[in-house]
């Protein structure tokens, strides 16, 4: 990544490291926007992606628009200091609770302070965009503007055979103490694409991604998973919906009491987060400014976008990136 | 080779025999379709008129052409699939649904909607009428109704009322698939509304919606129009299927704008009573790589392609053994 931003760590409430990139805007003073952007990474992943395809990168396209972005990872990501596997000051061993309760909150507060804004605008790509949702629905969380949610599904629908395959070995969580997904991309990327592409084609459109930019991502912005962050996710699947860690809250539930903008976006073939579940958070989000859409072929766009590629994709900063800042520039 | 040419004749007489013994009750007229030169799926088929309420009904028939003893003892119907012609269900220049059927050793009952036929109206008043016709003449015992496309709604409006039309038409519906059948529309960038806004022609509908299936085998869009209002309603608030005692089958094109997930996926948990617990009898499924299918299909791939013979009615094919 040829990117750099100003790099800051912050640190949580219960001790966590995290990290955020300051990325400011390329427009002179007078043309800044409102509120800052803070900036969420997917699951098993880190902020770099968004930094994929440089000048073509979502961090360019939100600062040539004028906005003062700020890239964050959330913890246990590898910036912020390695997290032990058995040992050390922190292991794997959060939940989602804690992005939604602890990591959020510190980002957020620390933007707000460093650039003195109210608000901010928020934009969470799949597991970046859930935990919002949740924080915005069950937390009352008011120091968010507008909010950007790329597929950021609150449910599944029926698994396909690939992710299906991955659920049946969910038993095999009781003997590893982290799901190795970082060493297992590093190892993956120096290997010919059949070995891994059904599974990666759940993640990603592969004709709507350049193979270099593939492997970079997958040498340099995919991280590990907790146990209790992956069981979580198979609760979503099993229990019909998002619910903390304890199945107490159903944040899926509490769509209801969000009442921010909010911009849902999906990719028609998307496997991780169908379009159907991006349609069931536009019904249930309880916001009266709310917009839902689809990137497919059919609605003019180049292709039928993917998960990753609604980010990082060939022409990503030509058809999906011009439309969010279209929607946050009407808000801001 | 005699002998054999001889049965050839006499079976050859004997479907003559046959289509001319049905009862014409309801039919105003019977026609043999022969096409000596060139060798069509048409060739076998049956076409009849059968009068339903104030109307005339096109309905067509082709047999089997495959038997065996342990072979499928249904017939299937179909209906027409509204935003596309008929003929690209039995002729569609590329693999079609009938065709593969009859091979498979199953006969298929094609029911025509006309054009400008409200879809709650034909599938509620007018099918259970002409299935009346069409089970007289059928010796099946057990019957699959097919929705492909939009005329799968005409078909969830029929099997709304399913116990009721077991009685009136005797015909026993076991199962029911639907390939393509939006449920509902009513939520923003879905197809029903592009349709209802944009003055598509089928050439621009094509490009965009179906793209392996050939223009003149795209409905025109005045078809779908009746008295200014859309032929199809809102079969999710509309139509229940739940504890109807017909297994049903949905299948959602992974790249399909016509009738997409999130059109689809909706009347499936309606009628499942559950999005997490796996209810026998009522199946959702997204035909794509994801599900180790050879492409991802879009709206046209699954009316008509090789890819739909080849990955897709197998395994409709394989639910519907019973």
């Amino acid at each position: 990544m040829q990117l750099h931003g100003e790099k800051h760590q912050l640190t949580t409430s219960d001790d966590w490291k995290l990290t955020i990139e300051h990325f400011p805007s390329l427009l002179d003073a007078s043309k800044k926007k409102k509120h800052p952007v803070l900036v969420c990474h997917a699951l098993g992943a880190d902020r770099n992606y968004y930094k994929a395809n440089e000048e073509n990168s979502f961090v360019r396209s939100l600062q040539r628009a004028g906005y003062d972005v700020w890239l964050m990872d959330l913890r246990g990501r590898m910036d912020a200091g390695e997290t032990g596997v058995l040992f050390g000051h922190h292991t794997y061993s959060y939940d989602m609770d804690a992005y939604i309760r602890e990591d959020l909150e510190s980002a957020i507060t620390f933007v707000l302070q460093k650039t003195g804004a109210k608000q901010l605008n928020y934009v969470g790509h799949s597991l970046g965009g859930m935990i919002m949702h949740a924080r915005l629905g069950t937390l009352k969380e008011g120091r968010v503007a507008n909010f950007v949610a790329v597929a950021a599904p609150m449910s599944f629908v029926s698994l396909s055979h690939q992710i299906f395959t991955l659920y049946r070995a969910r038993g095999l969580l009781r003997f590893i103490p982290v799901v190795p997904i970082h060493g297992g991309a590093v190892f993956a990327s120096i290997l010919p694409a059949a070995f891994y592409h059904p599974f990666t084609r759940a993640f990603v459109n592969p004709d709507n991604i350049d193979d270099a930019i593939k492997k970079q991502l997958m040498r340099a912005s995919l991280t590990n998973i907790s146990k209790k962050e992956m069981r979580q996710f198979i609760m979503l699947a099993e229990l019909g919906g998002m619910f903390s860690a304890d199945g107490s809250v159903s944040y899926r539930e509490n769509l209801k009491n969000i009442s921010v903008p909010v911009y849902l976006i999906a990719g028609r073939s998307d496997e991780l987060a169908d379009p159907a579940t991006i349609r069931d958070v536009y019904e249930r989000v309880g916001s009266r400014d709310k917009t839902l859409e689809t990137f497919s072929r059919s609605a003019g766009f180049s292709t039928d976008y993917g998960h990753i590629d609604l980010i990082a994709g060939k022409v990503a900063h030509k058809e999906v990136h011009p439309r969010i800042i279209d929607w946050l520039d009407k808000r801001n | 080779m005699k002998k054999r040419q001889i049965g050839f004749i006499l079976s050859l007489a004997m479907a003559g025999i046959s289509c001319q013994s049905i009862s014409t009750t309801n039919y105003t007229s019977t026609q043999v379709e022969v096409k000596a030169q060139k060798r069509t799926v048409t060739e076998n088929c049956r076409n009849f008129l059968i009068e339903a309420g104030d109307n005339t009904y096109k309905v067509s028939l082709f047999p089997r052409t495959y038997n065996t003893l342990a072979g499928p003892e249904y017939s299937l119907l179909l209906v027409s699939p509204v935003l596309f012609e008929d003929e690209v269900l039995y002729n569609s220049g590329s693999a079609s649904i009938i065709p593969w059927f009859n091979s498979r050793g199953v006969s298929v009952w094609l029911v025509r909607i006309p054009p400008q036929t409200p879809l709650e109206k034909f599938g509620r008043v007018v099918l259970p009428e002409i299935n009346v016709a069409i089970r007289k003449n059928s010796k099946d015992q057990n019957w699959v109704l097919g929705g492909i496309s939009l005329g799968g709604q005409a078909i969830a409006h029929y099997l709304n009322d399913a116990p009721k039309h077991e009685l009136t038409t005797q015909m026993r519906v076991h199962s029911a698939f639907f390939l393509g059948t939006g449920f509902d529309y009513e939520y923003p960038g879905s197809f029903g509304r592009i349709y209802a806004k944009e003055n598509m022609a089928p050439a621009e509908f094509q490009k965009r919606f179906a793209p392996g299936i050939r223009v003149e085998h795209i409905a025109a869009r005045g078809n779908l129009f009746a008295g200014g209002k859309p032929v199809w309603s809102d079969a999710l608030n509309g139509v229940n299927l739940k504890d109807k005692g017909v297994r049903v089958f949905f299948l959602a094109g992974k790249v399909d704008d016509v009738a997409p997930s999130e059109s689809i996926y909706k009347f499936y948990v309606k009628t499942a009573g559950s999005e997490v617990k796996n209810i026998p009898g009522v199946l959702f499924k997204q035909p794509g790589r994801m599900n180790r299918h050879a492409i991802n299909f879009d709206h046209g791939a699954l009316i008509a392609s090789p890819e739909l013979t080849a990955d897709v009615l197998p395994e409709i094919f394989n639910w519907l053994d019973f």
